[in-house]
């Protein structure tokens, strides 16, 4: 999609109703192009995001990019907001809750990132376990307000089955 | 047509009215208006004033009563897309206009967000659509990024002369990096592997000369480039992450968009966690630079653009006379609804009623 006249020439599947965007390592402009214009000229074609993360850890002290950016650009050039059906959005606390009746009063959630899995959490009034063996260190958490710390804090998962 | 004949009744406007675009051209906005061009035929007249308020009308300014607002002007800073040219359209006599400012003394500047070009090859669009005008007189975003990684010590004689630049962007940017003798990797025709495993994206190394990612339109642009530029971003001490411009989308004709540089910018950002220079209208940096370098008197300059948050906004960034044509993607409906300390000092149908034309 290198000229004017390629993206006017371009003919989408009017079929298309929804747009959903992933981690994607064949991402490109052509593809954004072809997203655009499904989201800005079909009636009721929305945009869905697998995720929002924006980059991860991959070992090696190098990051990789994550979907969240991809998301972005899509949502930049159609003009349109995304559903994030992950942790973090809106969406996944009540399917949850209702594709496995959970008991919130009974329920745990144990993951290493307080703007997506304790979030969840919190969301949905279950009990928060961080391990520090992910991306949050005790530093972030101590900088924390005690009200917005996990319920519990440990220093792996294994712990919490009382093993070392 | 239906509703473009309405808003010509209730406004009271003669003439003859063109449907420019379907859609609601404010950036990032989805939904749809019809952008209606002001009355060729001159005889505008302002819209009475709304119901709901006492908000006062805008008024539109026509051949007659334009030109006197820029008698104690002698710099015009001039839009392109949208003030000149629709597309590959030119706006009914536009060239003309810019012979009348030029015979009345007035210096022009064309000022650009667009990043596909060099501003040579800007001026061999000028001129195939009859506009007479000099490489030295158009400031692309293009040139902007260069102007910019040279005012911050890249280039030959520079601090960083030692640095390179990744450049996620096209042939444009590539001439005016080239013109300004700061090395690059990127542009076009780089070719990088597959990004589709983490080995792959631990295993890259990118090249530690690297000082700057430019990010400008770019056809090519992919994952790939994404983690490269990443990578450069996080792991090269200094290395800073420049945008030729931020807009997010633009008309193309035939009612469709075309996704602009915003888009990927915000990928590159998200992506390495920081945040990018702006060098174009709507960025910091743009006016003091052309304050700078053409010796603005911002009392004696006028802008001259059609979007409110680049054009307008610079105009007002820099306490300059603000104008601005209808034959671009604001319309008068969004003007109206702006309280007036916001709206630009002067709405015109065209640039051309400025010079005194039809």
């Amino acid at each position: 999609m290198d000229s004017m006249d390629a993206m006017k020439e371009l003919q989408v599947d009017p079929d298309i109703g929804a747009v959903v965007v992933g981690w994607d390592p064949n991402f490109s402009y052509s593809r954004i192009v072809y997203a655009s214009i499904c989201l800005r000229e079909l009636p009721g074609c929305v945009l869905v995001a697998t995720n929002t993360d924006c980059a991860d850890h991959i070992g090696g002290g190098r990051m990789m990019p994550g979907t969240g950016g991809l998301v972005r650009a899509v949502e930049v050039a159609a003009g349109t907001t995304a559903v994030n059906v992950a942790k973090g959005g809106e969406w996944l606390l009540p399917y949850l809750c209702r594709t496995y009746n959970l008991d919130p009063s009974r329920t745990a959630i144990i993951g290493d990132r307080m703007d997506t899995d304790i979030l969840l959490g919190r969301q949905g009034g279950l009990f928060t376990c961080l391990p520090l063996t992910g991306v949050t260190t005790l530093e972030r958490l101590q900088s924390l307000p005690p009200s917005e710390r996990p319920n519990v804090v440990v220093g792996s998962v294994a712990k919490l089955a009382g093993l070392p | 047509m239906r509703s473009v004949m309405l808003h010509a009744r209730r406004f009271g406007m003669q003439g003859h009215w063109r449907i420019l675009a379907a859609k609601q051209p404010a950036c990032c906005l989805r939904h749809r208006a019809t952008v209606v061009a002001a009355a060729e035929s001159g005889t505008a007249q302002a819209p009475p004033k709304p119901a709901t308020g006492s908000i006062a009308a805008v008024q539109v300014l026509d051949e007659h009563t334009a030109p006197e607002k820029l008698q104690s002007i002698s710099t015009l800073i001039l839009d392109c897309d949208g003030v000149l040219w629709r597309g590959s359209e030119i706006i009914r006599n536009a060239p003309e206009a810019l012979r009348v400012f030029r015979r009345d003394g007035k210096r022009l500047l064309f000022v650009t967000n667009n990043s596909s070009k060099s501003r040579v090859e800007y001026a061999a669009k000028f001129r195939s659509l009859g506009l007479e005008v000099s490489p030295d007189e158009i400031v692309s975003s293009s040139y902007c990024a260069a102007a910019y990684l040279k005012s911050v010590g890249f280039g030959a004689n520079g601090s960083r002369t030692d640095k390179k630049v990744l450049l996620l962007g096209w042939t444009g940017v590539e001439q005016e990096l080239r013109a300004a003798d700061i090395p690059f990797i990127g542009g076009r025709e780089f070719q990088l592997p597959a990004m589709d495993s983490m080995d792959a994206m631990k295993e890259l190394q990118v090249d530690p000369d690297i000082g700057a990612v430019v990010v400008g339109w770019d056809p090519n642009f992919s994952y790939s480039r994404i983690v490269y530029a990443s990578i450069c971003l996080r792991e090269l001490p200094g290395c800073v992450l420049v945008a030729t411009n931020t807009d997010c989308a633009d008309h193309i004709g035939g009612g469709r968009m075309m996704p602009g540089t915003g888009g990927l910018v915000r990928a590159v950002e998200v992506a390495a966690g920081t945040t990018a220079v702006n060098v174009a209208k709507g960025g910091e940096w743009l006016l003091p630079y052309l304050c700078r370098t053409y010796n603005l008197d911002p009392s004696r300059t006028a802008i001259i653009g059609d979007r409110m948050d680049t054009d307008i906004l610079l105009g007002r960034q820099g306490g300059l006379f603000t104008c601005l044509p209808l034959t671009g993607v604001t319309t008068l409906e969004r003007l109206q609804s702006l309280p007036p300390s916001e709206r630009p000092n002067v709405v015109v149908g065209s640039v051309a009623k400025l010079a005194g034309l039809p």
